[in-house]
C-alpha cells in the first residue's frame, strides 16, 4: 500500500509555495494597512523595500495604489477563479467520462464525438471568442475557461472505467443486484478519485496561467478588479522605470504554479505502481 | 461405470437446478470488409444439479465452462435454452416470450478466481460483504451488521475484521470474504469459477475444506468450475467434462476418473501429472 | 531430534553450469533494502534438470532473475557467491553479463505472448537472437532455424517460421520461445513457470520437449514451479523454498516420496486427492508470510506442526537427512 512520503522535497517545497500564497490571500488584509483600490497620486511610483515609501512594502503603482494590497486582492481573484474552474471541469469531466466508459456502445461513441469536437478548438481562441461574443463578465470568464478543461478528466476517467468495469468486483455487484447507478457511484467513481486529484493539481496551475493570460490581453475580469495578469499588463509599460509593478505579480504566478506542479508530481509519485516491490 | 451423455439422475429424484439446451455464440467483427467471426462457446449443453450436491465442471481453455457459469448465474444470456430451479423458470430462450430473471433474483451466488480483483480496494469489508443486503434494502443497519459479523465468523475471520480493508488481508482470506459476500444472500446454488486456482497450494486446501464445511452447514448446492483434476476428486460428488462447448462425459467423480469412457477424458487424465 | 551430519561437500566448481553458496538477495528502493532470499545453496551440473519449487514469496523467481542479473545493482544486491560457470554474477560487469545472456544462459517465461514481438515472424525473431550474439552466415542461420523448430517438435517448420505470434496457439508460442532461447546453444535454460498458463495437455508436450532437449544436447534446465506433482515426473533434483529460504533439497523422487522437512511433507499432504465421504485432508493453517515480515530462526515455524521454542531462536543450518538429501530443520522427519 502507498506510504505517504512527507519528507520528499517536492512535497515540502510545494506545500510551502502554495501555503505562502494561500496565507497571503487569506490574511493579507492584516499585513497591509492600505486598500487595494485607493488611489493616491501623491504617493505614486514609490519603490519597494524603501524606508521612505511610507509603509508600502511592495511599493506603489502609477496611480498610487499599494502593490502589496493589490497582490493580495489579485491572489484571491486568481485562486478563486482557478478553484471554481477546476471544480466544475473536474466534476463534470469525471462524470461524463465514467458514464461514457461504463455504458459503452453507441452512447459512448456519441459522447466521444462531442469530446473530439470540443477538443478541436485551440483553447485560447475559444475563450477569446466566448468573451468577445457574450461579454466580459466573471461568469463568462469561468465558462470560457471550463469549456475545454473537462476533457482530460473525461479521457482519463473513461480509460480507467473501461478497465474497471471488467473487474470481478463489478461482476459481483451485478449479481448482487447493483444497478448501473449503484455501480458507478459505489465502485467506479471512488476508484477514479486518486488520479483525478492529480490532474486537478496540474489543471489548477494551468488555470491560473490561462486566467492571467486573458487578463493580460485585457479579456479577463473587468479592469477594476485587480488580477495578477492585469497587473502584469499594466506593469509592462513601466518595466524600466518601476520594475516592481511587473515583477511582483509575475513572481506570484511563478510561485503558485511551481508549488502546484511540485505537489502534482509528488502525488503522481505516491500512486505510481512501479514503486511496488512486485517481483517475488 | 460412468454414463456418457445421459442427463437425468439415476435415482429418479428431481434435480434442484435444470439447465437444458444452452447454446451461446459470440460474434466478433474481425476485419473491415470481412465476415464477422463467430465462436460457438456452448452447444446444446444440458446439466443438472441436485440439492446439496457439489458438481464439478472440468475443461480446458475454450471448453465454455466459464461461459456456462456466467449464464447460469445471470451475467450473460444464452441464445437458446432453458434454466429452471425448484420448478421456477429462471431463463427461457426457447419459448415465444423470452424470459430472463435478473441475477439477483435467482438465488444463485458466485465466487471468483482472482482474490485481488474480486474485492473493491476502496470499500471496507463490512460494505463489501453486506453489499447485496444493502441493495435489497429489506434489513436495517443493525440487522445487516449482525449478519456481517455472523458470516465473517462462519468463514473463519473475526468480527473485528469488518472495519478493515482488502489490502490488509492475504489471498486466502480475501477468498473467504468473497465467500461470505455470496453466502450472506442465502443462495440455493453457489457457483465457484476457479475459486482456488489463484491461491498458494498451502492455502487452497483451507478454502476447499471451508466450502465443504459450509455446504454441510448451510445446505446449498455448488457448481465448481475448474481445470484441476485433483480438486475435482477431492470436492465434487459428480463431474461433467466439457470440451469445445459440449459435455463429452458425465457421472460420479470417482467412476469417471477411474474408467473414463470418452477419448477426450482419457487424454485429459493421462496428461495430468501424478505423484 | 535426529542425529545430524554436517551437509556433504558440494562437487568441484568447474564441472558446474551454475552454483550458489550462501546466496542472499536484497531488493533496493532508494535507501531501503529488503532481504528476499536468505542463505541459498545450490549446484546445477551439465544436463541436470533442476527444479526450484515454492509458493508466492518463496524467492524462486528472484533467484532466476538474479542468475541472469536482470536487475541492475541499484535495484538488487547479491550477497554470497552466485556463479554461472566461472563468472561471478554478483561482481561481473554489465558487458560480461550481456555476453552471457542468450548465449551461456537463456530464459523462457510464463506468458509467451508478452515475450514475443507481435510484428515479427517466428523466423525473424529466432534470427534476431542469433544475430545479436553470433557471426554465422545467413544460410547457416536459416538452417539452424529449421533445426530448432523441429527440436521443439513442430511438424512443419517451413510453415511455422513464416507465421506471426497472433496466429499461433499458446502452446505453439511457448515452443517458439524455447526455440529462440536455444538459438545460441546455451548450457543453461531457465524456465520460469513456463506451463502455468497452459492447458494440461499442452503442458505435457512442453515438458516432453524440455526433457528431449536435455537428453539430446546435455542442456541443463533450471525449472521454476509451484507444482510438486509436475516436477516429480521430470526433474532430477528439487529444491523446496519457503519465504526466501531453502527448506529441502535432494533427488526429486526421493524428496517427494520420503520428505524430511515438515514443510515439504505438509505441502504434499495438502494437495487435494480423493477422499472418503466425511473425511478431510489436513490443511496447513495460517498464511504464507509476506516478504516484508521479519522473522528469526525458521520461516515455517509459525505454521509447523512440529515446532518447538528453539526453532525461532537462531538461524537453522542445513543438515543431511538421507543420502544426497538435506533439510533445514532441527526436527526433520525420518
Amino acid at each position: 500500500m502507498t506510504r505517504w512520503r512527507f519528507r520528499d522535497p517536492k512535497f515540502v517545497i510545494g506545500v510551502l509555495c502554495v501555503g505562502l500564497i494561500v496565507v497571503m490571500a487569506a490574511f493579507g488584509d492584516f499585513l497591509s494597512p492600505f486598500d487595494a483600490q485607493r488611489q493616491n497620486l501623491m504617493d505614486a511610483m514609490l519603490p519597494p523595500f524603501d524606508v521612505e515609501s511610507a509603509g508600502h512594502i511592495f511599493g506603489t503603482d502609477q496611480l498610487g495604489r499599494d502593490v502589496f494590497a493589490r497582490m493580495v486582492s489579485g491572489a484571491r481573484v486568481s485562486l478563486l477563479i482557478a478553484a471554481v474552474v477546476v471544480l466544475i471541469s473536474g466534476v463534470a469531466g469525471v462524470c461524463i467520462g465514467a458514464v461514457s466508459g461504463y455504458l459503452g456502445g453507441v452512447r459512448d461513441l456519441f459522447i466521444q464525438k462531442i469530446v473530439e469536437t470540443f477538443w478541436a478548438f485551440p483553447a485560447i481562441l475559444l475563450a477569446i471568442a466566448i468573451l468577445a461574443l457574450f461579454g466580459q463578465t466573471l461568469q463568462n470568464l469561468i465558462l470560457a475557461l471550463t469549456l475545454q478543461r473537462w476533457i482530460p478528466y473525461a479521457r482519463l476517467a473513461r480509460a480507467q472505467t473501461l478497465s474497471l468495469r471488467s473487474r470481478e468486483f463489478v461482476s459481483a455487484s451485478k449479481i448482487l443486484g447493483g444497478s448501473t447507478t449503484w455501480i458507478l457511484r459505489r465502485h467506479i467513481l471512488p476508484n477514479l478519485v486518486a488520479s483525478s486529484i492529480i490532474i486537478a493539481t496540474f489543471s489548477m496551475a494551468t488555470a491560473i496561467i490561462a486566467e492571467a493570460s486573458l487578463s493580460f490581453l485585457g479579456l479577463g475580469v473587468p479592469p477594476s478588479i485587480p488580477t495578477w495578469g492585469g497587473m502584469l499588463a499594466e506593469g509592462r509599460s513601466y518595466v524600466t522605470s518601476a520594475w516592481w509593478l511587473a515583477v511582483f505579480p509575475g513572481l506570484g504566478i511563478f510561485v503558485t504554479v511551481l508549488g502546484l506542479n511540485l505537489l502534482g508530481d509528488w502525488l503522481r509519485d505516491q500512486f505510481d505502481p512501479k514503486e511496488d516491490l512486485n517481483l517475488v | 461405470m460412468s454414463v456418457s451423455s445421459d442427463v437425468t439422475q439415476n435415482d429418479g429424484a428431481t434435480p434442484l437446478l435444470c439447465v437444458r439446451g444452452i447454446t451461446k455464440t459470440f460474434v466478433r467483427s474481425a476485419r473491415l470488409f470481412g465476415k464477422p467471426v463467430e465462436t460457438v462457446a456452448l452447444r446444446n449443453l444440458s446439466v443438472d444439479v441436485s440439492d446439496g450436491e457439489i458438481l464439478g465442471i472440468v475443461g480446458e481453455s475454450g471448453s465454455g465452462k466459464t461461459t456456462l457459469g456466467r449464464i447460469i448465474v445471470g451475467l450473460d444470456e444464452p441464445d437458446k435454452g432453458r434454466i429452471t430451479m425448484a420448478g421456477r423458470v429462471l431463463v427461457d430462450c426457447d419459448a415465444e416470450n423470452r424470459t430472463v430473471v435478473h441475477a439477483s433474483k435467482r438465488g444463485i451466488g458466485m465466487i471468483f478466481q482472482d482474490p485481488y480483483s474480486s474485492l473493491n480496494p476502496r470499500m471496507s469489508i463490512r460494505s463489501l460483504v453486506s453489499e447485496g443486503l444493502q441493495i435489497a434494502g429489506t434489513l436495517g443497519r443493525r440487522e445487516i451488521n449482525d449478519q456481517v459479523e455472523q458470516f465473517l465468523t462462519m468463514v473463519g475471520l473475526r468480527a473485528s475484521d469488518a472495519d478493515k480493508y482488502p489490502h490488509q488481508f492475504s489471498g486466502g482470506q480475501r477468498q473467504r470474504i468473497g465467500i461470505a459476500r455470496a453466502l450472506i444472500m442465502h443462495p440455493k446454488v453457489l457457483i465457484a469459477d476457479e475459486a482456488v486456482s489463484a491461491l498458494d497450494v498451502s492455502v487452497q486446501m483451507q478454502v476447499l475444506n471451508l466450502l465443504l464445511d459450509l455446504r454441510d452447514k448451510l445446505q446449498f448446492a455448488m457448481i465448481f468450475i475448474t481445470h484441476n483434476i485433483g480438486v475435482v476428486e477431492y470436492l465434487c460428488d459428480r463431474v461433467v467434462v466439457m470440451s469445445q462447448g459440449e459435455a463429452v462425459e458425465r457421472g460420479e467423480t470417482h467412476a469417471v476418473i477411474d474408467s473414463p469412457a470418452h477419448e477426450y477424458t482419457r487424454s485429459l487424465l493421462e496428461a495430468v501429472p501424478r505423484i | 531430534m535426529s542425529e545430524s551430519k554436517p551437509a556433504p561437500q558440494p562437487p568441484a566448481s568447474r564441472d558446474l553450469v551454475a552454483e550458489g553458496r550462501g546466496v542472499g538477495i536484497f531488493l533496493r528502493r532508494g535507501a531501503d533494502e529488503l532481504k528476499v532470499v536468505d542463505n541459498f545453496d545450490f549446484a546445477i551440473g551439465r544436463g541436470e534438470f533442476f527444479a526450484l519449487v515454492g509458493e508466492s514469496g518463496s524467492g524462486k523467481t528472484i533467484i532466476a532473475r538474479a542468475l541472469m542479473r536482470l536487475l541492475p545493482p541499484t535495484r538488487m544486491r547479491i550477497a554470497g557467491s552466485l556463479r554461472l560457470g566461472d563468472t561471478d554474477v554478483a561482481k561481473a560487469e554489465e558487458k560480461t553479463m550481456r555476453r552471457l545472456r542468450g548465449q551461456r544462459v537463456s530464459m523462457i517465461f510464463q506468458e509467451p505472448m508478452t515475450s514475443l514481438n507481435p510484428i515479427m515472424t517466428v523466423e525473424d525473431q529466432i534470427d534476431e537472437a542469433m544475430r545479436v550474439h553470433g557471426t554465422a552466415s545467413k544460410a547457416e542461420r536459416a538452417a539452424r532455424i529449421s533445426q530448432l523448430l523441429s527440436d521443439v517438435l513442430f511438424r512443419n517448420p517451413d510453415q511455422v517460421r513464416r507465421m506471426y505470434p497472433h496466429e499461433l496457439s499458446g502452446g505453439m508460442r511457448q515452443r517458439v520461445m524455447i526455440a529462440i532461447a536455444l538459438a545460441n546453444d546455451p548450457t543453461l535454460l531457465i524456465a520460469d513457470e513456463p506451463t502455468t498458463a497452459l492447458d494440461v495437455t499442452i503442458q505435457h508436450e512442453i515438458m516432453e520437449i524440455l526433457v528431449g532437449l536435455r537428453n539430446r544436447y546435455s542442456l541443463s534446465v533450471l525449472f521454476i514451479s509451484h507444482d510438486l506433482a509436475l516436477v516429480h515426473s521430470y526433474a532430477d533434483t528439487v529444491a523446496v523454498l519457503y519465504g526466501g529460504t531453502l527448506m529441502e533439497r535432494g533427488p526429486t523422487r526421493q524428496v517427494i516420496h520420503a520428505p524430511t522437512h515438515p514443510y515439504t511433507a505438509a505441502l504434499l499432504a495438502c494437495m487435494p486427492q480423493r477422499r472418503l465421504p466425511g473425511q478431510r485432508q489436513t490443511a496447513i493453517e495460517g498464511n504464507v508470510p509476506p516478504v516484508t515480515e521479519w522473522f528469526q530462526g525458521c520461516r515455517f515455524a509459525p505454521r509447523c506442526p512440529r515446532r518447538q521454542p528453539v526453532c525461532t531462536e537462531a538461524a537453522i543450518p542445513m543438515v543431511a537427512t538421507r543420502e544426497q538429501q538435506e533439510a533445514r530443520c532441527l526436527f526433520p522427519l525420518t
